[in-house]
């Protein structure tokens, strides 16, 4: 396998851009998800890589070699559109063999390549197999199989398990990422979902509007987002965002969700550090998770009073929507410890885990 | 008062039966969801309900009521779509006067510049009334849809999947506006879904389909806390409901795959209510507790960092367990694991018929 650079890549339609001087380096054996909404660009980005689109300007380096001149079928990359279309009226070794069948190679060649890469796959056991009596993670193997038979220096997957039902992409998550450990093939594979994001890259890369907007491991982006856009992209149930304004005293720094007669306390330092890295008179937003948030029933020191306004179950916790000073914020909550909306609660911000951001840019002046 | 009740209904597309003798009641100011797979008749009850579709068999009463006999226009409720159905070349403003605008409404000029801004505030879009609607996001379109359901000031709303073409993050946005939007006007809402978290987030009782036929009615706690049987355990929650065979034998849960063996406690045979023999047993991924001393034996097979909580694949001889854990909880990829079942929370369903055990 090899590693994949891009350069400032950049890629118009006609006026428009779709990609914007993008820059990003797959490792070697390394699960990277380019994550993003419809018309990100990510699976233009994708399809650059694969050679299945011209680039404006930038270079695509593909084990330090530029590619993106060359043609698609020269590039050696594999890219699986569907884990789980395999041909059916093929067994399991044919349908493996299947794209060497148009290379002239030997009928010995074949069959060594396909054992090869059925034993990185651990199904040599299933090779007479028909599709139809395999598991969804068997299934899922073979389609892979088909794509590594090639000897290909990256694997490319577009949305591969997006019109699987839930429960079925929830065993496929797992197997995908189970398989991913065990042969470590360098994957690019691009999704909208957060979820098959976070359960199964390396590194997550978030696009925008044909800009990356952050690259990090799941742990990363998700409590360390960079800016306001990542921020309520990862996580479900997602961050909430409020309106806020910082005030300090001799020993804290105050925090004021819209009206001045509430203040949340944080340190001192706190202040310091976003006065230093905001935007003057700029205005602010603060981020909470919403397990970030302590909740109780009773009234306590240095929690502000809030009301309950709509409780959403989720079965292992509840998500409650509470009104804090005219804004909505919305809280984790252990099942069926609130009561019923109208509700008083009393809440407290965990501030190692509190986000401000620059509202105007979105940028995050945590860091 | 919005009180709908549904009786014996049945419902056939030529061979096919959608709905099978159907028995419902949903409550004045309910906010019920029929919750169920593609097929499952949820649909085809919702169209029976706006008088859309005909019957074949059962009755329909609103506030007690037969209406059996009504057309759509007479039954007093609105409908909101999957598909927005808006007239794309009107702003949003004549988009909500429409339905206000026929002509056995005779609502004054006045009357009806009142009902548009009343619903543009409550849903947030007044700021978009010049505005036509091709110039809209997918989110201002449903909630100008929506829009132009309340206008009309209905006792009934009926939704069909009105979010599922919205993306992830403004799906949950909605959900919580479109429950509070339900309090705040005081209507019935029925409410139709494939979407198990919908159900869970917004319904006050969930209504399961299935094949045309009501497997469970009740609060998302109970759906999700005591599921009728298999098929509602595995269709409500996410991660899916773990599901593996064993006996019961001797006070022990046995199973003969992976060769453990769990004492029971005296109040769990209780609620086994003597059983002897083969069984599924379900339990959810929070049920599970990890632990490095007590417990059974297993390889972590998949780690999967959700942010939130991190989910843990347990692989046994034949089968694997998902469990949830804190997210800080730091676990090594192929390492051997112990885990525990909170035996309070195992679910017993007959193997047969998929059954739960405790409620038949």
């Amino acid at each position: 396998m090899a590693d994949i650079k891009l350069i400032d890549i950049e890629k118009y339609f006609g006026k428009n851009y779709v990609i914007r001087k993008l820059n990003l380096e797959i490792k070697d054996g390394e699960f990277l998800v380019l994550l993003g909404p419809s018309g990100c660009g990510k699976t233009t980005t994708l399809r650059s890589i694969a050679g299945l689109e011209e680039i404006d300007s930038g270079e695509i380096l593909i084990d330090g070699k530029p590619v993106h001149k060359l043609k698609a079928s020269d590039r050696d990359i594999a890219f699986v559109f569907q884990l789980y279309a395999l041909y059916p009226h093929l067994n399991v070794f044919e349908n493996i063999a299947f794209p060497l069948k148009a290379t002239k190679k030997s009928t010995q060649t074949i069959e060594q390549r396909v054992r090869e890469v059925a034993k990185v796959l651990q199904i040599e056991s299933i090779l007479n197999r028909s599709p139809s009596e395999l598991s969804s993670g068997d299934m899922q193997r073979v389609a892979v199989g088909r794509a590594m038979v090639r000897r290909p220096k990256a694997i490319l997957m577009d949305e591969p398990i997006g019109s699987l039902d839930a429960k079925l992409r929830e065993e496929m998550r797992t197997e995908l990422k189970r398989l991913h450990i065990e042969i470590n093939a360098t994957t690019l594979y691009v999704t909208h979902d957060q979820v098959e994001a976070m359960s199964m890259a390396d590194k997550i890369a978030i696009m925008e509007d044909g800009i990356l907007q952050q690259v990090g491991s799941p742990a990363e982006v998700y409590d360390h987002p960079s800016n306001l856009f990542v921020a309520q992209f990862i996580g479900s149930p997602i961050m909430n965002i409020l309106d806020c304004t910082l005030d300090a005293d001799e020993s804290h720094t105050l925090c004021f969700l819209g009206e001045k007669e509430f203040s949340m306390r944080f340190s001192k330092s706190l202040y310091k550090h976003i006065e230093s890295k905001a935007v003057p008179n700029g205005k602010l937003a603060l981020g909470v998770r919403p397990e970030a948030v302590r909740l109780t029933r009773q009234a306590r020191e240095n929690y502000i009073k809030s009301e309950v306004h709509v409780i959403e179950p989720l079965g292992p916790y509840d998500i409650v929507d509470l009104k804090v000073s005219g804004q909505h914020m919305r809280v984790k909550a252990a099942s069926n410890y609130i009561q019923k909306p109208g509700d008083a609660v009393w809440i407290q911000l965990d501030e190692k885990r509190t986000h401000f951001f620059d509202k105007e840019s979105g940028r995050s002046l945590n860091f | 008062m919005a009180h709908i009740k549904l009786e014996d209904l049945t419902k056939r597309f030529g061979r096919v039966t959608a709905i099978k003798r159907l028995n419902l009641e949903i409550h004045d100011k309910e906010f019920f969801v029929l919750l169920g797979p593609t097929g499952a008749g949820k649909t085809t009850t919702l169209r029976c309900i706006s008088g859309l579709e005909k019957p074949n068999d059962g009755s329909i009463y609103i506030d007690k009521q037969n209406v059996d006999g009504l057309g759509p226009a007479e039954r007093d409720v609105a409908l909101v779509f999957q598909y927005y159905s808006l007239y794309p070349h009107y702003t949003v403003k004549q988009n909500l006067e429409f339905p206000l605008k026929s002509k056995i409404r005779n609502f004054t000029t006045q009357e009806i510049n009142q009902r548009v801004t009343k619903a543009a505030k409550t849903l947030q879009i007044d700021h978009l009334l010049n505005r036509k609607t091709d110039k809209l996001s997918g989110g201002e379109m449903q909630r100008v849809a929506i829009g132009r359901a309340i206008v009309r000031d209905p006792k009934i709303f009926l939704m069909d999947e009105p979010l599922s073409n919205l993306d992830a993050k403004l799906r949950e946005i909605l959900r919580s506006e479109l429950k509070g939007l339900q309090m705040n006007l005081g209507a019935t809402f029925l409410y139709v879904t494939h979407d198990q978290v919908e159900a869970m987030t917004m319904g006050e009782r969930i209504g399961v389909l299935r094949k045309g036929k009501l497997l469970q009615i009740g609060t998302p706690y109970e759906v999700y806390n005591n599921p009728v049987n298999r098929f509602v355990a595995e269709f409500i929650g996410t991660p899916t409901m773990n599901l593996f065979s064993s006996i019961i034998h001797d006070s022990r849960l046995i199973v003969t795959r992976d060769k453990f063996e769990i004492k029971l406690t005296q109040k769990t045979l209780n609620r086994l209510k003597g059983f002897d023999g083969e069984i599924d047993i379900g339990i959810r991924s929070e049920d599970i507790t990890l632990s490095s001393e007590n417990g059974i034996e297993a390889r972590i097979y998949g780690i999967e960092n959700m942010g939130m909580a991190k989910i843990i694949t347990l692989k046994l001889a034949g089968f694997i367990l998902k469990a949830t854990v804190d997210a800080d909880i730091s676990v090594q990829l192929d390492t051997i694991i112990r885990f525990q079942l909170n035996q309070d929370k195992l679910h017993f369903f007959n193997k047969a018929t998929g059954e739960n055990l405790q409620l038949f």
